[in-house]
């Protein structure tokens, strides 16, 4: 790639950035609704836990620990979410692409502008909430203060953010070869929030179940990278790094795939 | 309403349902799909209470209540999935597009039209596995269910159903008011997964919102609360439905004067 497609892909990527940002910033109240249904269904799941272990249930994590994790959870699963798929499998259907097919820049700067945008207007909603849910359960919190955990939990959230974006780009780019791909969509969304501990804990799932956890990727959205900040074990976050990375490969490989497999079947009118 | 617009009514949603079967048969393959992703999305609501109960061996009496709340939540939301919620996703866009005016120009109550006009069949697959689950539950626990518990919490799951989808109706009724409020629907959605953890367990001013201004609790534990010891007095089930739905209809009438067709 020259320097000088580098330059106008950026152009272009900031333009849409900038567009994107003014757009979502006159939809406020969708952005005030959304970021708190996020924090509501951790926010449950925080009341349950903590009310089950009031109750004199003994899960394998401390208080301090799901609190902690239940509290940064919302956070974490907005970073590192995608809702790519519905809208690149419209465009297909409809035959929207052929305007970014023949433009002189990449067809997904769009996608990606709007995946950056979003999380940059939500995140400034987000927080608050996340602030005075932190506030309200202070005594439990441990956060810790090593600034390389800090550095490690950025790193692992921007390699979960473009696993799960390219899985959702997968998702959608199945459009080439089906009408509807909404019910595949709303599989994949289910099998995250479960696999992934947006809901709850991975260690809190049966000990059992850990080798399967382990290789699964959807724990490397979302539960690893809460765990690169609690967990005391260094040789697991070792082991969890390599593995997410690989898994990032993945689904990159596996976006670019499918692309280039779909678009020979693409139409022009629709796929 | 009179006799002929009940009728005529009526009439209405069994096309709308047969026209909702037949796209289900038309596009199979997403049917299914969405028959596996429903019953997934209960699996998903069952395991962290399975989870969260394996761990609870100090009461059983809240085990066996949790269990049988995923088993009523389950029929109840899919009921409301199947017949209520598709439609109160899409009003937010009916009245940002002033698709509603489709609804208003018919000659049948529009709210019921704007509402019940997106049935999604595949959704009551959750009804299915609900029933499983209790059924299995009162098998495994033996439970001794007599039919006055029986027919409380068939009565409370009722009320609970209409009240609950009456506090999303009114969430959504925000967009008379407010543009593009789209995601109150999945605020409603996240709080109504609430229903189906044990009441216990929340702090005491969660609890009482749960059976008050937001009934999260009336289409889970607190039907499945019934089930074990129906000690609440039915008298109150008919006073929570009259004073749910006057709710509604008052933001609901208000909102419609709001209305100016094509942007509110």
């Amino acid at each position: 790639m020259s320097w000088r497609v580098v330059r106008r892909t950026t152009s272009v990527f900031l333009a849409l950035l900038r567009q994107e940002v003014q757009m979502i910033a006159q939809y406020r109240w969708w952005l005030l609704a959304m970021q708190a249904s996020v924090v509501l269904v951790p926010l449950i799941s925080l009341l349950v836990w903590r009310g089950a272990i009031a109750h004199g249930a003994r899960p394998p994590v401390t208080t301090e620990y799901l609190t902690t994790y239940l509290v940064l959870v919302s956070v974490v699963t907005m970073l590192t979410s995608s809702w790519t798929a519905r809208f690149l499998a419209d465009s297909i259907r409809l035959g929207q692409l052929n305007a970014w097919l023949v433009r002189p820049c990449s067809t997904h700067l769009a996608s990606a502008a709007n995946n950056v945008s979003e999380k940059l207007a939500k995140i400034a909603t987000l927080l608050p909430l996340v602030v005075a849910l932190a506030i309200a359960f202070h005594s439990d919190l441990e956060l810790p203060t090593n600034p390389i955990r800090w550095l490690l939990f950025c790193w692992t959230l921007a390699l979960g953010a473009i696993m799960v974006f390219s899985f959702d780009f997968v998702v959608g780019t199945l459009a080439f070869w089906w009408d509807d791909v909404t019910a595949v969509d709303r599989f994949r969304q289910l099998i995250t929030l479960f696999l992934s501990g947006a809901l709850i804990p991975l260690s809190v799932l049966p000990a059992a179940w850990g080798p399967f956890l382990a290789v699964q990727p959807f724990g490397y959205a979302v539960n690893f990278p809460i765990q690169t900040l609690l967990s005391q074990d260094a040789a697991s976050i070792r082991d969890g790094l390599a593995v997410q990375a690989a898994w990032a490969l993945a689904a990159l490989v596996a976006a670019r795939l499918t692309w280039t497999r779909g678009l020979r079947r693409y139409s022009g009118a629709g796929a | 309403m009179n006799r002929r617009n009940l009728r005529v009514t009526l009439i209405v949603w069994s096309r709308l349902l047969r026209q909702a079967v037949m796209r289900d048969l038309q596009f199979r393959s997403q049917a299914w799909l969405h028959v596996v992703a429903s019953v997934g999305e209960l699996a998903t609501g069952i395991l962290p209470v399975l989870i969260l109960t394996s761990y609870t061996g100090s009461d059983p009496a809240i085990a066996h209540t949790a269990v049988l709340a995923v088993g009523i939540f389950a029929i109840c939301t899919g009921l409301t999935d199947a017949l209520i919620t598709p439609g109160l996703r899409r009003f937010d866009s009916a009245i940002r597009r002033g698709e509603l005016d489709l609804a208003l120009i018919r000659p049948v109550p529009t709210f019921f039209y704007a509402v019940m006009r997106w049935i999604q069949p595949a959704e009551l697959s959750k009804c299915l596995s609900g029933a499983a689950i209790l059924i299995a539950a009162s098998l495994t626990y033996q439970l001794d269910l007599r039919p006055d518990a029986i027919l409380a919490t068939t009565i409370w799951a009722f009320v609970g159903t209409v009240a609950y989808s009456t506090f999303w109706a009114d969430l959504t009724l925000l967009a008379f008011w407010v543009r593009s409020i789209e995601p109150i629907n999945d605020l409603a959605a996240a709080w109504r997964s609430a229903g189906q953890y044990p009441r216990q367990y929340f702090p005491r001013t969660v609890q009482i919102v749960l059976v008050s201004f937001a009934p999260a609790a009336l289409i889970g534990s607190f039907p499945a609360e019934q089930l074990l010891d129906p000690s609440t007095a039915l008298s109150l089930a008919p006073v929570v439905l009259i004073g749910f739905c006057t709710v509604t209809v008052v933001i609901w009438r208000r909102g419609l004067l709001r209305y100016e067709s094509a942007s509110s």
